[in-house]
């Protein structure tokens, strides 16, 4: 991670009075799987448009693989895979001829057959797309990207509607891709996602960075206090949270207690040794990690899907 | 060469694996052969062809190819073809030689039909026929480019290519002679592309006309491809 493959510089993006973009400014390195994650309508998408040269920004400068966007894109296109958030593929045409048909569009390309394997869709090869599952569409238009051998990969929410198998495919598509020596950026709005297979992570709202680093930095970063969750044999009435001045938070359910502190493992400690000496009846206890959902929360004051 | 050669037959897959294309170009026009070969309209076969040959081309050029273009571009095929290194305008180009190349067949499959079963001329298949028709046809796809343009989606594009479609052959002369027209219509349609064409095609075959003779027939011909063309590419869009 030395020199930026991507560099983004103080792009802003307007559609009519909507200012999209926000001045956002972004390094993407060599090698590495960097998330671009926000709600929907954050502007991820309109800023990956414009690295593929979909749409022009308002100002700002921008560079990919050490060439200026827009002005040379036709040779960026040359090393760049691109899956849109939406494609249609024509529907009476089968798996391997669309692979075929992109292959020839560049200068260099893998073999067909290899990407048929890496996509997974080797036994469809000559299926027509129109009789492709979902998660079967998402990967021939992963495959699509593919197809040039990219130094760059760009994926735009590469996993919306799959279900949780499908998605799982489609994560280890992209983690070998990365094992290959290659660059991926992806727009997400799923946590899980980002924190499961990006390196890094931007979050952005309203057209805006607000927060950039590796998911476990960004959660340590926040400095949010982790939630331990423990039910008692009898009714959690009677538990006195002044004997764990650690704890920050708490509620109680039934005989379930939910207590938030920044020092999860003291509250443990203490908990075991109430449950040792007989003070607590504890039956069980876990501890929920802090994801980027609960980032997200702490820096907007909105869920992500809100 | 390699990536021309991979998208013809691109296109050509597509075109010919939606059975409605076929209908529309090859059977359609076969019916309308038929019934008016039979009714034996006008006293010869050879007055009548030339109208189905233009119904063909306006069915292929004008409706088929301009819905087509409107749903792939409704689809976002042209919008992921935006990111491939190659042009758009090679795309669109390798599309216009596919129509070409299938209305040509479209053609040859007409004549020989109406050749052996209403004895039509062999006129059909000589040279300055052909020459015509390929004006008729860039006419013709030009003005199916136009309707795809200023239509907003497929619905608004059927009746886009409906329209001129109609008009065009109805008050063209392509089914019955200008001659039995009102007056006023018959003014009308000296200012349509369709009678040149047909006659054209009549006085090649009928009295042995060269494409020579037909400056005139040619010269409409290219004026409406070419305006058509020029509010095509002014409207153009790819998304």
């Amino acid at each position: 991670m030395t020199q930026p493959i991507i560099e983004m510089k103080d792009i802003v993006k307007f559609y009519g009075e909507v200012k999209a973009v926000d001045h956002l400014s972004l390094n993407i390195f060599h090698k590495e799987v960097f998330g671009l994650l926000g709600p929907n309508g954050a502007g991820k998408t309109t800023v990956v448009e414009i690295l593929e040269g979909l749409r022009k920004a308002d100002a700002g400068e921008i560079s990919v693989l050490d060439q200026p966007v827009p002005e040379k894109l036709d040779r960026i296109k040359q090393k760049l895979g691109v899956q849109l958030q939406i494609t249609d593929l024509p529907e009476l045409i089968r798996v391997k001829e669309l692979l075929v048909l992109f292959a020839g569009y560049y200068n260099h390309s893998l073999p067909v057959a290899q990407v048929l394997e890496m996509a997974g869709l080797t036994e469809k090869k000559q299926v027509y797309t129109k009789h492709l599952s979902g998660g079967q569409k998402q990967r021939l238009a992963l495959a699509l990207a593919l197809i040039n051998d990219p130094e760059i990969l760009i994926l735009d929410e590469p996993t919306t509607g799959l279900d949780p198998q499908a998605r799982r495919n489609i994560w280890e598509i992209i983690k070998n891709w990365q094992k290959a020596g290659k660059t991926i950026l992806l727009t997400t709005h799923y946590m899980e996602e980002a924190e499961q297979i990006c390196d890094r992570v931007g979050i952005i709202d309203r057209g805006k960075i607000i927060a950039l680093g590796t998911p476990e930095e960004l959660i340590r970063k926040q400095n949010l206090a982790t939630a331990i969750e423990f039910e008692l044999s009898e009714n959690a009435e009677n538990f006195d949270e002044k004997l764990f001045p650690e704890i920050e938070e708490f509620y109680r359910q039934g005989q379930n207690i939910t207590a938030f502190s920044r020092e999860p493992q003291k509250i443990l400690v203490e908990l075991v040794r109430a449950l040792d000496n007989g003070s607590l009846p504890i039956k069980q206890i876990s501890l929920r990690k802090t994801s980027l959902e609960d980032v997200f929360l702490e820096l907007t004051g909105r869920k992500i899907r809100d | 060469m390699h990536t021309l050669v991979q998208q013809y037959l691109f296109e050509n897959r597509l075109f010919f694996r939606n059975k409605m294309n076929v209908f529309w170009n090859y059977i359609f026009p076969l019916f309308f052969l038929l019934l008016f070969g039979s009714l034996n309209f006008g006293g010869s076969i050879d007055y009548v062809l030339p109208g189905i040959i233009i119904m063909a081309i306006a069915s292929s050029c004008l409706i088929s190819t301009g819905i087509s273009f409107v749903l792939m571009r409704e689809k976002g095929y042209y919008r992921r073809m935006s990111i491939v290194p190659v042009s758009r305008f090679f795309l669109l180009g390798t599309q216009i030689l596919q129509r070409y190349v299938v209305v040509l067949t479209q053609i040859v499959f007409l004549n020989l039909v109406a050749l052996i079963v209403f004895s039509a001329s062999p006129a059909y298949f000589g040279l300055d026929v052909w020459l015509l028709v390929s004006f008729g046809i860039f006419t013709f796809l030009a003005l199916g480019f136009l309707a795809a343009n200023i239509s907003p989606n497929v619905e608004a594009a059927e009746a886009f290519t409906m329209l001129p479609f109609f008009t065009l052959l109805f008050l063209g002369g392509a089914f019955w002679p200008l001659s039995i027209m009102p007056e006023f219509l018959q003014k009308f349609a000296v200012f349509l592309p369709t009678p040149y064409l047909i006659g054209g095609i009549q006085s090649i075959v009928m009295i042995d006309a060269s494409i020579f003779d037909l400056g005139k027939n040619i010269l409409v011909l290219i004026a409406w491809g070419a305006v058509s063309l020029i509010m095509a590419v002014k409207f153009f869009r790819w998304e």
